[in-house]
């Protein structure tokens, strides 16, 4: 697949240039991604022009386009995208010269983005322009080229694009999510890309699949499986669709996290007869026990630089976060509010997510290790459970049954733009989320 | 004298003819009686095969009492005994496996009741050397999976080592968690998650 840039005007050369220079801020700071709140922008995206090809499945795709990069757009928190019924053209312009940037600003868009595509065989050629309605400037111009029946990967490229020259950022569009769903009547592991679609179902031991990690390069995936007997931990490349299993101890052998280098993991393990945080390599092999406490020590979280991990235990009663330190061996708890803290995940921003239970329901709580700023980014809709951090740490996904049943949704590191991803038979719970 | 040598001949031929005839009359009832046997075989012969007999028909089988008919006999009765035997097994086994141990929420330790009900079953594994036990440990939905595994195995380990402390050998006993992975009771209530908090008992040979 090839993908080239094409600016069309001088000044739209230099706007880009500079844009892209690191470091440089030229003009307006569009959106700032660490900010507390995010203000979303309205943005205008009509129908793509069709500038070449025929038939049905070409025409089809003046709409099929834009919905895609619309609906990136909308789950990525920045954005709200404005409803076609109240654009005042009647014909999507393409290029600076056919806007009338009154007729957007009119109806209130800040940002309106254009798209031309041409239909080659089994390929499309596709062009999008951004553009700033109140300067009236064009800030992006970007063309793909691929297989139409690649077009959702095609304008989730171009989705991160946007995201890019607005932040200065990479967007999230292209990464992935495994899970575990029972809409087969067993729980097993499935992938899907990040808006929810191209579901996989990666198992089929018809069994029990547990908790799906993905490996940091994105080859493959960790998972607790019963295929043989009790829960095991495996490991599958999906590039050759190989699975290998990792530890087959006796007992428990689940919630395997990566340490930063990929080469060694984190679990917990019962062998000796208590469940235990240990370190093992890909073989299987333990390097280290962690814990040694007669309590329950589960669900192991590692710290972006690979010197702590938070896990969960409940050695003063009742499950609480503490984070180890690993050249110490320290313990420090972490969690003091509330009677369940657990499910610890560790941002690459270096901020801690779990779920929490408070008046009967669970929550999704971020904190930092030092244990300030805590948050509560859900509110009692259901029970909130799961958390996994964006690899960018910008997001976190998480397992809500809000709405009877167990499904997968994301929200921003500060809980806004809280939105439903899967929408599947059965209960969609332990989300990963992949680069 | 003469006359009464003839007579005395006469009287003698007279002995022995009718001595002769009556030997034959003899020989004659012997045959007829040979013959009634043949049939009674020959009834016999054709109920064999049938399996349902007429209690007329069964009185004049009885009668008979061959040894294949003990045979056959002896070996019906001895399918039934063992049927009966394995059928009781089972009902045993059932019991034994239907009777579970439940626990408090985030609980591991043995209640009275759960005491008790090990106990029992800790008498019923030394009654019985030839079986092995399988503990399952379960937990309710509240919570996290993988805290619930760890809480699940707590739950067989606990009963496991009761077990053993009552001198059960423990290499007849093994552990499993499902965690919150196998409810028996899928609702979201109070009385639903205490029926899951459990420990669950399979026999093996």
């Amino acid at each position: 697949m090839i993908v080239f840039n094409k600016w069309f005007t001088l000044p739209g050369i230099l706007l880009c240039c500079l844009l892209f220079a690191p470091g440089v801020s030229y003009g307006r700071i569009y959106i700032d991604i660490n900010a507390p709140s995010i203000r979303k922008f309205k943005i205008a995206i009509p129908d793509f022009r069709k500038l070449k090809g025929s038939g049905g499945k070409c025409d089809q795709l003046s709409t099929k386009l834009p919905a895609v990069i619309s609906n990136d757009l909308d789950l990525s928190g920045f954005f709200s995208p404005m409803d076609k019924a109240a654009f005042i053209d009647e014909v999507s312009p393409l290029t600076r010269e056919e806007i009338r940037f009154k007729n957007w600003s009119v109806i209130g868009a800040e940002l309106l983005l254009t798209g031309g595509y041409s239909c080659i065989g089994s390929s499309v050629e596709v062009e999008i322009r951004l553009f700033d309605v109140f300067l009236g400037k064009q800030i992006l111009g970007k063309r793909v080229l691929g297989e139409i029946k690649d077009y959702r990967f095609l304008m989730h490229r171009l989705g991160n694009e946007v995201i890019r020259v607005l932040t200065g950022h990479d967007g999230v569009f292209l990464s992935k999510f495994a899970f575990v769903s029972n809409g087969t009547g067993h729980k097993e592991i499935y992938i899907s890309d990040f808006d929810g679609h191209n579901v996989r179902q990666i198992t089929h031991d018809r069994s029990i699949d547990l908790l799906p990690r993905w490996s940091p390069d994105g080859n493959g995936l960790l998972f607790n499986s019963y295929r043989e007997g009790g829960p095991m931990l495996y490991f599958k490349n999906l590039r050759n669709g190989r699975v290998r299993r990792i530890s087959g101890r006796k007992g428990l052998n689940i919630g395997a996290a990566w340490m930063p280098d990929g080469k060694r993991l984190v679990l917990t393990l019962s062998s000796k007869g208590n469940p235990d945080i240990y370190m093992i390599n890909l073989q299987g092999k333990i390097l280290k026990r962690l814990t040694h406490h007669w309590g329950i020590d589960v669900s192991p979280s590692v710290s972006p630089d690979g010197k702590k991990v938070a896990f969960v235990s409940n050695r003063s009663g009742s499950p609480q976060i503490y984070i180890l330190d690993l050249a110490k061996g320290t313990k420090e708890r972490l969690t003091f509010d509330g009677k369940y803290n657990a499910s610890p995940t560790w941002s690459s921003l270096n901020r801690i997510a779990f779920t929490s239970l408070n008046h009967g329901y669970y929550n999704i709580v971020t904190m930092d290790p030092s244990g300030g700023q805590a948050r509560q980014l859900t509110e009692d809709q259901g029970n909130n459970e799961d958390p996994c951090w964006s690899p960018d740490g910008h997001y976190l996904v998480f397992s809500s049954n809000r709405t009877g049943r167990y499904h997968l949704y994301i929200m921003t590191a500060n809980g806004q733009n809280q939105r439903r991803i899967t929408f599947l038979k059965g209960d969609q719970t332990a989300p990963s989320w992949s680069r | 004298m003469r006359k009464k040598m003839m007579a005395v001949l006469l009287a003698l031929a007279f002995v022995v003819s009718s001595l002769l005839l009556m030997s034959a009359c003899a020989k004659k009832e012997m045959q007829v009686t040979e013959g009634v046997q043949p049939t009674a075989q020959e009834t016999k012969a054709v109920e064999k095969p049938a399996t349902e007999t007429t209690t007329e028909q069964a009185k004049q089988v009885k009668s008979g009492e061959t040894e294949a008919y003990k045979k056959a006999e002896a070996e019906r009765l001895a399918k039934l005994k063992a049927l009966e035997k394995a059928q009781k097994e089972a009902e045993a086994k059932k019991a034994f496996e239907n009777e579970k141990i439940y626990f408090d929420f985030d609980k591991s330790d043995l209640k009275p009741e759960a005491q008790a009900v090990l106990k029992k079953k800790a008498d019923w594994l030394r009654q019985h050397p030839a079986y092995s036990v399988r503990i399952e440990g379960n937990c309710d939905e509240r919570g996290t999976s993988e805290y619930n595994l760890a809480l699940g195995e707590r739950r067989a380990n606990s009963a496991k080592k009761f077990l053993v402390a009552l001198g059960i050998a423990e290499q007849r006993i093994a552990t499993i968690s499902y965690g919150e992975e196998r409810p028996v009771d899928p609702r979201h209530n109070e009385e639903a998650w205490a029926k899951n908090r459990r420990d669950e008992f399979k026999l093996m040979k």
